[in-house]
């Protein structure tokens, strides 16, 4: 075989190898670099100009949006200490220190969760295919890139916990400036130092173990944070007596506890820093396959597939008993998909947790806040249509294989509405749990007579739980914005075309579920005829559901 | 396409002569050089029938109308160049495609493959990944067997896990399988149901020699049990051993030939751009 190069014809053994003839030295990571930088430097003035005027922008929206929230939050606090009297003032800014400090944590813990299942530099594909194979001190190379990203943990812990202590101790009307700025830089410089020490942690099981200690480290540190929001939602429920412990107790084993922390944490950072280089091929590879997924669904406006991406673990391994059968109670095509989303559903109890954990949550603001019957409606919508979007997970997952489901012989108008019972039946115990609690909380539930008992309430919220199951079912097909044209002007910002029915589709249809509920919130009480329009609003949901997602397994497929 | 009728006929829980329970063919006892000539042509009413099928995208053809019939018991094979649309056609046979002319019909009706009945007549075998990346291998394929109403599920699974040289890989995500253990996966799928008709895009792609010898021998055995079959191929051994016929995608005309006439021209050089 011959090849024509620049004219002259090539014999297979004449072809130029590429890369320096023998004896001559390898590039070095900054010579590799500067040949790249043209290219990537060939941007022209108007986007830079552009890139800076779209960073401002945002910079300031945000920063914004984020003092706004600030001082609506602190007159939120500061009004409920002003309406508790003398004492209890101390209590309630104690028990809004814990709070504010509860909950940074959480989000910390949930951030360095994301980080570590990324992996230490999380460079993305292409830069991973470019780096892994070059012939420089992989070192070298990862070093820039983990300073980068552990600068960027850095502010964002500072952010987090600036922000949270300016609001728990802005709180105190008699504070002063002073006083408010030493909170909110000590807030800030605690979070960095957090943020900075956290990152360098977590990079540790990537550099040093292998994916699998990644996503389990990923999932202790969620757990961690899980326990914390689990431990302040109890704390809300029961109570918790806080008014003894003066904040000034706490001072000094709390400051023992973050050096001690701090200590640790920078220490792991200069050991990460020390052996990034040992970081394996399969690790940078994994984190990066994850960091595009993440990257995917973010732009998408998709929170599931961000589960996913977080969650997944590609190379598990399921035990059985040999000779065993696996899905024993499978009988045919129906049973058979039932089977498929109950086996997923099984094997991912955080699912069922999430789930309680939604149901708790109208429970929580109505016994904290006592608020409005309205927000109480409002909340019991949001947490219907979660946990059924949870609990639908596994079934939407499977609905994305359209060429395994047309293994099945199942037709594919039949096979929405299959993939909905097991959800629907889930849902129904849901509705039957959380809406009655939700109810006693808030005062809704007094004496025996119809439509004021529990069983009432009880009764109203089994048969919503179908009706945001068929929610769910809407939202689990929706359209992805269209990435491919040109972004739309919208009073949010520039937006792609279809964010906005991404983010609606399947909410709206919850809507319409609640509406029932939202009535029997307003007049006090699960009378019979808010369940039987109940009963209506959740048909017809399930069959709008169903008609829009085999409207769309048509498209997918 | 806008017929939507229902595929009519005879039953499909047909089992092929000799099969074990739930239609997973008998692995042949020996897998030596395959049988050549002879080519079979079956005598009977077509089960799957091509008419004037033009296929494409964005309206423009990729390969000239293709006519041809497949018999229950007939291998029909898909010859020609890369790009030629070999997968095309068989992904309007398959009704992932609409076509842009013609008809493909399954005993006699339009095919609509979001029907029951061609769900449970029609297996494929495509370069997709057509598995529950979250159920393990067993798993998968226990799922599709009940789902398709096979009696002693267990023992047809390990049977078909062994025959693909899967046993060990039984509880493993289709994820953590090499591309060829995947294909290995997606045929046994395709076995362990009943079938009458298998579409197959190019099945003996990444498999291992011992793969390829094996391939053969199932799909021969499939053929003799009365299974009509149309599959891609560049295989000039699964050409010259399964293939009665075999017809020649090209943009001026689709022609079909014999199984010999076939592997000639698959190893004929192909004209550079």
């Amino acid at each position: 075989m011959t090849l024509q190069l620049d004219g002259d014809e090539l014999d297979g053994d004449d072809l130029p190898l590429p890369g320096p003839a023998a004896g001559e030295p390898l590039p070095t990571r900054a010579e590799l670099v500067s040949e790249a930088a043209p290219s990537r430097a060939a941007r022209g003035l108007r986007t830079t100009v552009y890139d800076v005027y779209t960073t401002v922008l945002q910079t300031g929206i945000g920063g914004g949006l984020l003092l706004g929230a600030s001082g609506s939050l602190r007159n939120a606090l500061q009004a409920g200490l002003s309406s508790t009297g003398d004492g209890p003032g101390l209590v309630s800014r104690t028990s809004g220190v814990l709070t504010s400090a509860g909950l940074a944590v959480a989000a910390v813990l949930v951030l360095l969760g994301a980080l570590c299942r990324i992996g230490p530099v999380s460079l993305g594909t292409a830069p991973t295919a470019w780096w892994t194979p070059l012939p420089v001190e992989r070192g070298d190379l990862l070093r820039p890139v983990l300073r980068q990203r552990a600068l960027v943990s850095a502010v964002t812990g500072a952010v987090i916990c600036g922000w949270a202590g300016s609001i728990a101790v802005g709180t105190s009307p008699d504070l002063g400036t002073a006083g408010f700025l030493s909170a909110l830089g000590g807030g800030a410089a605690l979070g960095a130092a957090l943020g900075l020490g956290g990152y360098a942690l977590v990079t540790r099981p990537a550099i040093t173990a292998g994916t699998r200690a990644v996503v389990r480290t990923g999932a202790v540190l969620d757990a961690l944070a899980l326990a914390v929001v689990a431990a302040l939602a109890v704390s809300a429920l029961v109570g918790l007596a806080v008014d003894e412990v003066a904040p000034t107790a706490l001072v000094v084993p709390a400051v023992v506890a973050v050096v001690l922390a701090v200590v640790a944490l920078l220490t792991a950072g200069a050991r990460s820093w020390r052996d990034v280089g040992a970081t394996s091929a399969v690790s940078l590879r994994s984190g990066a396959a994850r960091l595009g997924r993440l990257t995917s669904s973010v732009l998408q406006a998709d929170v599931r597939e961000l589960g996913r991406a977080l969650a997944a673990d590609a190379t598990g391994r399921r035990r059985r008993r040999r000779g065993a059968s696996r899905v024993p109670w499978a009988r045919g095509p129906a049973s058979a998909v039932w089977s498929a989303d109950w086996l997923l559903l099984r094997r991912q109890p955080r699912r069922f947790l999430t789930a309680a954990a939604f149901a708790l949550v109208p429970l929580v603001v109505a016994a904290g806040t006592g608020a409005p019957r309205g927000v109480l409606a409002l909340l019991l919508w949001l947490a219907g249509y979660w946990a059924a979007t949870t609990l639908s997970e596994p079934a939407r997952s499977m609905a994305l294989v359209p060429a395994a489901a047309r293994a099945l012989p199942v037709s594919q108008t039949r096979l929405p509405l299959l993939r909905l019972v097991p959800v629907a039946v889930l849902m129904a115990v849901w509705g039957a749990v959380a809406v009655p609690l939700a109810a006693t909380t808030s005062g809704l539930v007094h004496g025996e007579t119809t439509g004021t008992a529990w069983w009432a309430w009880a009764l109203l919220g089994a048969f919503a739980g179908p009706g945001w199951a068929g929610a769910a079912l809407r939202g689990a097909l929706r359209p992805d914005p269209d990435l491919s044209r040109p972004q739309v002007s919208t009073a949010m910002g520039s937006l792609p075309p279809g964010a906005i029915a991404a983010v609606s589709t399947g909410p709206d249809l919850g809507v319409l579920v609640t509406v029932p509920v939202l009535l029997a919130v307003l007049s006090r009480g699960a009378f019979p005829l808010l369940v039987q329009g109940q009963v209506l609003a959740s048909a017809a949901a399930v069959g709008l559901g169903w008609w829009y997602a085999a409207h769309r397994a048509r498209k997918i497929s | 396409m806008s017929q939507k009728q229902q595929p009519t006929g005879a039953s499909t829980r047909r089992k092929p002569a000799g099969a074990k329970p739930g239609g997973a063919a008998p692995a042949a006892k020996t897998a030596g050089a395959p049988a050549r000539g002879k080519p079979r042509r079956k005598s009977g009413p077509a089960l799957l029938e091509l008419d004037g099928l033009t296929v494409g995208y964005t309206k423009s053809p990729v390969c000239a109308p293709v006519t041809v019939q497949v018999a229950a018991g007939e291998a029909v094979c898909l010859v020609g160049a890369n790009g030629a649309g070999k997968s095309t056609v068989l992904r309007a046979v398959a009704g992932l495609l609409e076509p842009l002319g013609g008809e493909v019909r399954l005993r006699g009706s339009v095919v609509d493959e979001r029907t029951v009945e061609f769900r449970r007549q029609v297996a494929c075998v495509f370069d997709e990944d057509a598995w529950f990346a979250e159920l393990s291998v067993a798993e998968h394929l226990e799922l599709v067997a009940r789902g398709h109403g096979v009696r002693d599920v267990v023992a047809v699974v390990d049977a078909e896990l062994a025959a693909q040289r899967l046993s060990e890989h039984a509880d493993e995500l289709p994820t953590a399988l090499s591309s060829g253990q995947r294909r290995r996966l997606l045929l046994a799928a395709a076995l362990v149901r009943p079938r009458a008709l298998l579409l197959l895009d190019e099945p003996e792609q990444r498999l291992d020699p011992t793969g390829r010898d094996t391939l053969l021998e199932r799909l021969k055995a499939e053929r003799d049990a009365g299974t009509a079959m149309l599959l891609a191929t560049h295989d000039t051994v699964l050409l010259r051993g399964l293939a009665d016929r075999a017809v020649v995608i090209d943009d001026h005309v689709c022609r079909v030939v014999d199984a010999e006439e076939a592997a000639r021209l698959v190893t004929e050089p192909v004209a550079g751009p």
